[in-house]
């Protein structure tokens, strides 16, 4: 059976055993992936993988199933529990699916798999690393090409085939002179092909030189209040922070969010400007249809620093009768500023650039702390050296409204487009 | 998965290879009500087989999500091809695993199942005790899970078969969170979670725990909302059980995982070596402690390697890794069961399984009476460590103690710090075990894992304000 076929008997055999609603969606992908581990090219992997994901609504009551099993015996038996799952439920009028549509295909592959040439470029990566930052140790470097298609049907004639390629590279390194080690550090992209060497992608030489003068480090001594720039891969730790704590169903559903009641109010600094647009140019393979059908359009979350959307799902939009986010991915733009990273630093008095946060889930208020990892103390508009053992602690809300600086570059990685971020009144603690 | 489509595809395994067959089956439950609303009644069941092949020094690996006689010889025939693929570039061979002793093991299969309806009803019990008898709460949420794995594996070296077994493991959770408002109208939260191996049933059937749990943290939260930001710094501190236990796992267990060692982590400098204060020690458990099971009791691993303990610290001393079959060979150390994959596309890492630091002699209230000034911390929210050591927890829960007493409660914080440099902080070591085993362990795969210890005494820092 086809993707859709499958998914088109799971609808019948759900409507036939009294769903009033119901909506399926068919993953099926093949994945080859080389593993680098310490160093070595030690594994490739080829997965294939199928999965049905059903949802049914019964009497305004909902069940979700997810099975790998495809043949129609399993289909119609994971049919029969989710309907059971749904009548065991609690009704709920916010439950839904997406309306009748036309049938639409995505396609978003611009290129076949070619096993060598990934094979040279992952060689060529490590050949790369070993020459310019022959500190670096590797402790896992994982490249693959995933070819996808995704199929989403409901019972009101919805219809949308996703079909998508891509090639993904994640590695995570220190830097190791034999005596001293530094923290883990790591960087990831996305492709649509294999033009150019993986060195040359996003911020992974800027990653690499960064941790390897990371090297030295010395910790901080006392605590002060000062200016933290944040590197892209920490912002985009914190944007997804910010995103979970102030937009998203639960806090606003539950009315928890200090943002609540903040719609078209300044929430920001007036240069900050956040996007979910997986339509941008530099975003791979980028949400189209939506988990609960629609076709993805980018939104704006905040726009010259006001709360323009929440993130909400079309189930959190129908519990508060707030407007439904174009998207449900994470493929967060940020608008670049006009201030250039080495202006930045020399404005300022006293702080410090980080590269990666390693803290807990912010507290409902916004209140964070954690450690500021590949960091590096600023003293009087100069970098002065790295540092280990520091603590950042603020509040998410607060922080967004005071923003030094913006970089005039923008750092594209194939998941998001960031620049640098300058936030002043950040408490910077060491021992 | 009853079936066993794996033996009688032995035939057609690579009789100059390692070969690992695996049919693997996850199902997880999952029942989430938020302020009386079902959010998530959903259940996930992933099937399928894999195939990993060690030759020449690399490994080839394929999954399929079918389990059926095809399916094993489709992904047989694509680990084979890549491992070929791979040896051939990377001029590797020769290479073979030591011997291993031959092993079967067979668990016990439920002879019950549960039905999801179980779940709603106990998550609407909880629900609807909280939101009758605490009318103060901004939110409430209620999260049921039951996760089950089943195993079935066929190992075989140059020809050899070392591993036949058929494991079931199961484990179950309700994970209560509540929120409140402070007098400055700024919302705070706390949440707790009991859990228990096996089926739902267990948690279920003891429903006054669940709602001794629910009433302690209602009493928390209320301590919390008054609460105060701690100040920042390297305080004395006496960690509760919650974040002794992941203590053990963050900034201890992953810096000896021996692939994390091999990368250059903290540890591959320290075998034999002095790295906590000598009343400390700490062990990865495969299935049994002091007499009784922990959380995730794992007999053989996805190697087919039977599970024994991992002594890791003895008396403050670092004694060994934590390996898979090739980390071993390369340490000249004995594998003790700790190559794990989660799901069946997944090839086995080296994984911990029950991480604890084990306790000492002291009494709660000797240890706290013993800090002028300092912090009891009690729950623990997220941790993450590094290669070099340096840890963070999230403390969701903790008092202030000042001139021995437990003084007012505090808000979210981070404690930090350089693994075996707190450790040899450690001087005081509670007489009492606390295991906890509710989220899962990531690195490139997820993985459930028990995690416990004992009160303990230390110099920590502390984020703050």
């Amino acid at each position: 059976m086809t993707n859709t076929d499958i998914g088109r008997t799971a609808l019948n055999l759900l409507q036939s055993k009294g769903a009033d609603k119901a909506q399926c969606v068919v993953t099926a992908s093949r994945k080859d992936e080389f593993n680098v581990e310490s160093g070595k090219l030690s594994l490739l992997r080829t997965t294939f993988d199928r999965k049905l994901s059903m949802t049914a609504f019964v009497n305004g009551k909902k069940g979700s199933i997810t099975t790998t099993a495809m043949d129609t015996a399993s289909i119609s038996s994971f049919c029969d529990e989710c309907i059971i799952s749904a009548l065991s439920g609690v009704s709920d009028e916010a439950y839904d699916i997406a309306p009748a549509a036309d049938e639409r295909i995505f396609f978003q592959q611009s290129s076949e798999f070619d096993v060598e040439a990934l094979f040279f470029r992952i060689r060529e990566f490590l050949d790369d690393v070993n020459h310019e930052f022959p500190l670096i140790k590797f402790d896992q470097v994982i490249c693959a090409y995933e070819l996808k298609e995704e199929v989403y049907q409901n019972t009101n004639g919805t219809h949308y085939t996703v079909r998508s390629g891509c090639y993904s590279l994640d590695a995570m390194f220190s830097a190791n002179d034999g005596k001293h080690s530094t923290s883990f550090n790591y960087d990831a992209i996305l492709c649509n092909d294999l033009s150019k060497p993986f060195i040359e992608h996003g911020t992974i030489r800027n990653t690499l030189r960064n941790t390897v003068s990371m090297l030295y480090p010395r910790p901080l001594t006392g605590k002060f209040i000062g200016t933290l720039i944040m590197q892209p891969t920490c912002l985009e730790s914190f944007l997804h922070m910010i995103v979970s704590s102030f937009t998203s169903d639960s806090v606003i559903i539950d009315g928890t969010s200090p943002w609540r009641y903040k719609l078209n109010e300044k929430v920001a600094d007036k240069g900050f400007n956040l996007s979910v647009a997986p339509y941008h140019e530099g975003i791979i393979c980028g949400e189209r249809v939506t988990e609960y059908g629609f076709i993805a359009e980018d939104y704006d979350i905040i726009k010259d620093g006001i709360l323009e959307n929440f993130s909400l799902s079309y189930y959190g939009s129908n519990k508060t009768g707030l407007k439904r986010a174009g998207t449900t991915g994470s493929s967060y733009v940020v608008k670049k500023g006009n201030t250039p990273f080495s202006n930045i630093i020399a404005g300022i008095d006293r702080g410090i650039i980080v590269g990666r946060f390693s803290g807990d889930a912010p507290a409902a208020s916004g209140d964070f702390s954690g450690i500021a990892k590949s960091s590096f103390l600023i003293e009087n508009g100069q970098i002065v050296c790295p540092l280990t053992e520091t603590m950042i602690s603020g509040n998410l809300s607060d922080m967004l409204c005071n923003i030094r600086a913006i970089s005039n570059e923008e750092y594209l990685n194939g998941y998001t487009s960031i620049p640098c971020i300058a936030f002043d009144g950040i408490v910077i603690s060491g021992k | 998965m009853t079936e066993n489509y794996l033996t009688s595809s032995k035939v057609l395994i690579n009789n100059s290879a390692s070969t690992i067959l695996r049919a693997h089956r996850n199902t997880q439950r999952n029942v989430v009500i938020r302020s009386g609303s079902l959010i998530t009644n959903s259940t996930n069941t992933t099937t399928g087989v894999s195939a990993r092949v060690y030759d020449n020094g690399v490994y080839g690996f394929s999954s399929d999500a079918e389990y059926s006689t095809e399916s094993v010889m489709k992904v047989l025939s694509a680990a084979n091809a890549n491992a070929v693929f791979l040896s051939a570039r990377t001029g590797l061979t020769g290479h073979k695993f030591p011997p291993i002793s031959k092993y079967e093991f067979y668990s016990d299969i439920p002879s019950v199942t549960t039905n999801q309806h179980e779940l709603i009803e106990l998550s609407q019990a909880a629900d609807a005790y909280i939101s009758s008898k605490y009318k103060n709460l901004t939110s409430r949420t209620v999260r049921a899970f039951e996760g089950t794995t089943q195993r079935r594996l066929l190992c075989s070296d140059y020809g050899e078969v070392f591993a036949n077994t058929h494991t079931v493991l199961s484990r179950s959770n309700m994970l209560i969170s509540l929120v409140a408002t402070t007098s400055l109208g700024l919302p705070v939260s706390l949440y707790d979670a009991i859990s228990c191996e096996g089926l739902f049933e267990n948690l279920s059937n003891n429903l006054s725990a669940l709602y001794k749990m629910i009433d302690n943290l209602y009493e928390s939260l209320m301590q919390k909302r008054e609460g105060v930001y701690p100040d920042a710094g390297v305080k004395t501190c006496i960690l509760g059980s919650s974040l002794s236990g992941i203590l053990a796992h963050e900034a201890v267990g992953h810096t000896v995982e021996a692939d994390m060692v091999l990368s250059g982590s903290v540890a591959s400098n320290c075998l034999n070596a002095q790295v906590a204060s000598p009343i400390v020690n700490l062990v990865d458990f495969a299935h049994t402690a002091f007499g009784v099971p922990v959380p995730l009791p794992l007999y053989v691993d996805d190697e087919g390697t039977p599970a024994q303990d991992a002594v890791i610290i003895k008396d403050g001393i670092l004694t060994g890794y934590m390996h898979n079959r090739a980390s071993a060979e390369h340490f000249g150390a004995v594998p003790c069961g700790n190559a794990r994959a989660y799901d069946f596309s997944d090839e086995p890492l080296i994984r911990m399984r029950n991480t604890a630091i084990l306790p000492g002699r002291d009494k709660l209230a000797d240890m706290i009476a013993s800090i002028d000034d300092g912090y009891y911390l009690i729950k623990a929210g997220n941790g993450q460590a590094d290669t070099t050591g340096e840890f963070m927890f999230g403390v969701n829960m903790g008092y202030e103690i000042k001139h021995g007493r437990i003084g007012r409660a505090i808000l979210n914080t981070t404690i930090s710090g350089v693994a075996f440099d707190m450790l040899k902080t450690i001087d005081m070591l509670g007489d009492t075990i606390g295991w906890t085993s509710v989220g899962y362990c990531g690195k490139k795969q997820p993985m459930p894992v028990g995690m416990g210890g004992p009160a303990l005494r230390c110099r920590v820092m502390i984020g703050g304000r």
